[in-house]
């Protein structure tokens, strides 16, 4: 009853926006390519010393300086060309929403690019040996030679630098004359150098403190076992044997001997008293404050700290979970400081919650999905919390958060655990309910066939079994209620074959499943009846308009279908959302959920509806089909729009080749006509095969 | 791009108060260990813990609180490094540490050697450490491996069946103590190895009777949950025997009996699914989606 024809006029607005975004992005590479490219043709492999020993044209001082500054402006270049690219990566990922990884690594490069700025290149090297000849001659211009002095001067640098971190490293390894040499080589390169003073400073001192070894001998005492205080080992026997620590040596600090009672409390169940010396103790100092301070910590022994990290995730998990459901709340603490895991595992988590939310700024989400968690005061899963407040209440009845911990429990309500501790009990034996799962049933089920559809192919049998007065009707073997009754097996037989005929010939429709799986189901009632089985029917009255809030939030949050006043169906399909109504027909108030159902088919089957797809569009129209051809005429946000889709292959039965269908399309973008995949006939192929 | 200017915002409202939380930081204080007091406090803590209902304790970093203290009072043992014939008062504290760590572990049969170097010493903790012993011989005894492999399975079940009687009376023995939890803990273990052994011999109804039994007996349990997976893999695998019996015309499938299986099973996951633990929730939900996708399958050839 809905539109099956595609829309392709949003499709065409999304195209042409990406067709731009992909023409800035190459403009931006053609601009990155093209200074890269700049950059390699002025490179120049060959060395210049060789050229200079070989090529007696370059002799001249003036065409050297010239080659220098050519080297040092390709150097130049290459870094520009090398922070224009990153840069220009970067904003091509920021315009097409890359993840942002990719964008911290598009930055990361930006960022080395620039870190490279400053430093000596190869390039640099070579202009220092070209303009060295003419600097030793003394016939450099005054610029050029400003230019070899710094050259001179950044190498010199770099030396220093080299030479003081071998020494260093050197002197680290005991290898106090090979840092010696560096540090004095150091020195007469830069004799301004502090830290190749400091160096040789330190060079001394292990000289000198090497030779006092060596005078002296190994003087490093001998090993000692561990020894402990007596009233260390008397407070630890005590503790042991389960004793008071009434008699507390006098020679142990305060905190070590409260800590000494307050375990031995704890495990004598005075738990309490046991955790409020603990707190006591904590305020004080030295090791056994810390231990104190350490076990307070613990959540296993402390009831109030677990408590408070329970109530802190609960309530950060409820604060996301209204926000973007509970796929939020499962995963949005990953991005909290403490949460965050370096490993793959926790990048693999960061990118899911990631993903998360951004499905969280969704228009129908903001729109229909948060408003609606907020009315339903939505919560996330609290039995961690009730075990802590229970745990609290348990050790502390007393305690400073006992009230909290009371509240906390009123305010969740019963344990969800205890539905699989008690539920499955009888008597004590274990019973388990049925499942709630949602799956196929293989054993003989039931069947809902409508009035219109008996009338058609059975109307004597409608007569003789008084099938009147309802919709449909309700064949099955067991679970029909108590109005039920029951059919002789030779009329169930020719009323069962009488459904498969219709059926099989296409003058019955299924509602709700595939015609496969209701042929299946008859056939499986056929089977029990004709094993003796008796098949019985019951009338089946449908459902009773609704349309309270809770049930049309029910449908639109929840993705649950309602069928309104007026026979009006809504229906949520992840981010779509669409009202309908049949034209013609009894409509399907009559079937049931996950059960076989069955009507007359209608020569024209047509419809009108309302949508919505994700927010980003919506539209009202008209949809019609005549033998699974569809007409849909629709007047939507981007104006009016008719398709026909003619399911051409399927006609000539060749689904199986070729799933295509055709597919016309008239909007105010122009007409569009052409082939189109068609979806259900894939998907029929994959599962025949 | 505006995607990511959207959800800055709400990631950054969402999550920012985390960084103003007085919980956020954890104690990174460094404590010394080289007291026997607090080694042995922190140790006694836990002593008392309810294992069988509850998780073992841990550390922060996820340790075994039993095994930390035992490392530890390992290692101030090897640092006195004095031989037995030379052991101190100290030394015998921390050898009667080691034994109630060990007994937490359930490594019973090193905990009574412990508790016997102790017993015979003729120090303060000479008496206790011997009436320890003697307690968790029992348990060593009842916790022994078998003498010789079995010679059949029936010879197994019978040795399951006789640790499982044990047990019962060694947990009745202990009942109130701080012994009950261990016991029961061994109890268990030895009712899911009966529930192994008939699933092992392709005795799955009598797997399932026994792993009812399992249930009924151990609904306080912490590995309560497990168990319900337990029972939900055996009906599971029940329903895949009936059609893959009837898919080699051994028997003729039964729509409903099979039915009547993936029901069951598909139940059970649901109940553990309502486990506090998430890690055991998301096992009985994947559990639940193959056997759904098993059952499309199946569902299709039953006649």
């Amino acid at each position: 009853m809905f539109p099956d024809a595609r829309q392709t006029a949003p499709d065409a607005v999304r195209v042409g926006l990406w067709l731009l975004r992909a023409g800035i992005a190459a403009g931006l590479l053609c601009l990155a390519a093209g200074g890269r490219a700049h950059a390699s043709d002025s490179f120049e492999s060959e060395d210049p010393a060789t050229r200079l020993l070989l090529a007696p044209q370059l002799d001249a001082d003036a065409a050297r300086a010239r080659e220098a500054r050519d080297l040092l402006d390709v150097d130049r270049n290459r870094k520009i060309a090398v922070i224009s690219s990153a840069l220009v990566e970067l904003g091509i990922r920021a315009t097409f929403g890359a993840s942002p990884v990719k964008l911290l690594h598009s930055a990361g490069e930006l960022g080395q690019g620039v870190l490279a700025w400053s430093d000596r290149t190869r390039g640099e090297e070579k202009a220092l040996l070209l303009l060295a000849p003419g600097a030793l001659g003394g016939e450099l211009d005054e610029g050029t030679r400003e230019l070899y002095e710094r050259l001179a001067g950044r190498e010199r640098g770099a030396l220093v630098k080299g030479l003081l971190d071998d020494g260093k490293r050197a002197l680290a390894l005991g290898q106090t004359r090979r840092a010696r040499i560096a540090a004095r080589r150091a020195l007469e390169l830069d004799p301004t150098s502090e830290r190749a003073d400091s160096l040789l400073e330190a060079i001394a001192a292990r000289a000198k403190a090497d030779e006092a070894h060596f005078a002296f001998g190994d003087l490093t005492p001998g090993a000692e076992s561990l020894t402990f205080a007596a009233w260390d080992v008397r407070l630890a026997t005590s503790l042991l044997t389960d004793g008071e620590q009434s008699d507390s040596p006098a020679d142990c600090d305060e905190a070590t001997r409260g800590l000494a009672r307050a375990t031995a409390r704890y495990e004598a169940g005075a738990r309490a008293e046991a955790l409020e010396e603990l707190r006591r103790i904590a305020e004080l100092d030295g090791d056994a404050a810390a231990i104190a301070r350490h076990v307070l910590e613990d959540r296993g022994v402390n009831p109030e700290r677990a408590l408070d990290d329970e109530i802190f995730s609960y309530t950060k998990r409820r604060s996301l979970g209204v926000l973007g459901g509970q796929p939020l709340a499962d995963n949005g603490l990953t991005f909290e400081p403490d949460n965050v895991q370096f490993s793959e595992e926790g990048f693999d988590r960061i990118k899911k919650s990631y993903k998360v939310f951004r499905k969280t700024v969704n228009p129908v989400n903001l729109m229909v999905d948060a408003p609606a968690r907020l009315l339903r005061d939505w919560r996330p899963e609290g039995g961690a919390l009730r075990e802590a407040a229970r745990r609290y209440l348990a050790l502390e009845p007393e305690g400073a958060r006992a009230d909290d911990a009371r509240e906390w429990l009123m305010e969740l309500g019963p344990d969800e655990r205890a539905s699989a501790t008690v539920t499955p009990f009888r008597d004590g034996y274990f019973v388990l309910p049925h499942a709630r799962t949602r799956y196929a049933r293989v054993a003989p089920g039931r069947v809902v066939v409508s009035l219109d559809a008996l009338q058609r192919h059975a109307p004597e049998l409608v007569d003789e079994l008084g099938l009147t007065g309802a919709t449909g009707f309700v064949f099955g073997e067991a679970a029909l209620g108590e109005a039920a009754e029951s059919l002789a097996n030779a009329r169930a037989l020719e009323l069962l074959d009488r459904l498969a005929d219709g059926l099989e010939a296409g003058d019955l429709r299924a509602r709700g499943q595939d015609v496969g799986a209701v042929l299946e189901a008859v056939r499986r009632l056929d089977r029990r009846v004709r094993a003796g089985a008796t098949l019985r029917v019951a009338p089946r009255l449908p459902d009773v308009a609704a349309t309270s809030l809770s049930e049309m939030g029910a449908a639109l949050v929840d993705g649950k279908r309602l069928r309104t006043v007026g026979d009006i169906s809504v229906i949520r399909k992840e981010e779509d959302i669409i009202a309908g109504r049949e034209i013609g027909g009894a409509g399907d108030a009559f079937c049931l959920p996950e059960t076989p159902c069955i009507d007359r088919k209608l020569a024209v089957d047509g419809s009108v509806f309302a949508r919505t797809e994700g927010g980003d569009s919506a539209g009202i129209g008209a949809a019609a089909g005549f033998r699974e051809a569809r007409l849909t005429v629709e007047v939507g946000t981007s104006g009016p729009r008719a398709n026909l889709v003619l399911p051409v292959a399927r006609w000539l039965g060749i689904t199986h080749l070729l799933p295509i269908q055709a597919h016309v399309g008239v909007g105010l973008d122009g007409i569009s006509a052409g082939p189109q995949v068609d979806d259900t006939a894939a998907e029929q192929a994959e599962e025949s095969l | 791009m505006r995607q990511i200017a959207l959800v800055a915002p709400v990631l950054i409202c969402a999550t920012g108060c985390a960084s103003l939380s007085p919980f956020g930081g954890s104690s990174t204080e460094a404590i010394a260990d080289d007291s026997l007091t607090r080694v042995v406090a922190e140790l006694k803590l836990h002593l008392r813990d309810d294992t069988y209902r509850y998780d073992r304790a841990t550390t922060d970093d996820g340790r075994n609180v039993y095994a930390v203290a035992l490392w530890k009072l390992d290692r101030l043992a090897g640092l006195r490094a004095r031989p037995q014939e030379n052991w101190e008062n100290a030394d015998y504290v921390i050898e009667f540490a080691r034994g109630k760590a060990l007994e937490r572990l359930r490594r019973y049969g090193d905990a009574v050697a412990a508790f016997q170097r102790v017993g015979g010493s003729g120090s303060l903790l000479g008496d206790t450490a011997a009436d320890r012993a003697r307690l968790i011989e029992s348990f060593a005894l009842a916790s022994a491996r078998p003498a010789e492999p079995f010679a059949n399975p029936e010879e197994e079940r019978l040795f399951i069946q006789a640790r499982i009687d044990l047990w019962r009376q060694l947990a009745d023995d202990v009942h109130g103590t701080r012994y009950e939890s261990l016991a029961l803990e061994e109890l268990e273990a030895w009712q899911v190895m009966r529930v192994d052994w008939f699933a092992r011999g392709d005795r799955l109804s009598d797997a399932i009777t026994a792993c009812q039994s399992l249930i009924e007996t151990n609904r306080e349990s912490k590995l309560f949950g497990k168990h319900l997976l337990r029972l939900g893999d055996l009906y599971a695998d029940s329903a895949r025997r009936v059609e893959l019996q009837a898919n080699a015309n051994l028997a003729s499938l039964d729509p409903n009996r099979y039915e009547a299986l993936v029901d069951q099973a598909f139940s059970a996951y649901e109940l553990a699914a309502e486990d506090r633990r998430p890690a055991l929730r998301r096992e009985a939900r994947t559990r639940i989606e193959a056997l759904l996708a098993y059952h499309e399958g199946a569902g299709a050839r039953v006649p």
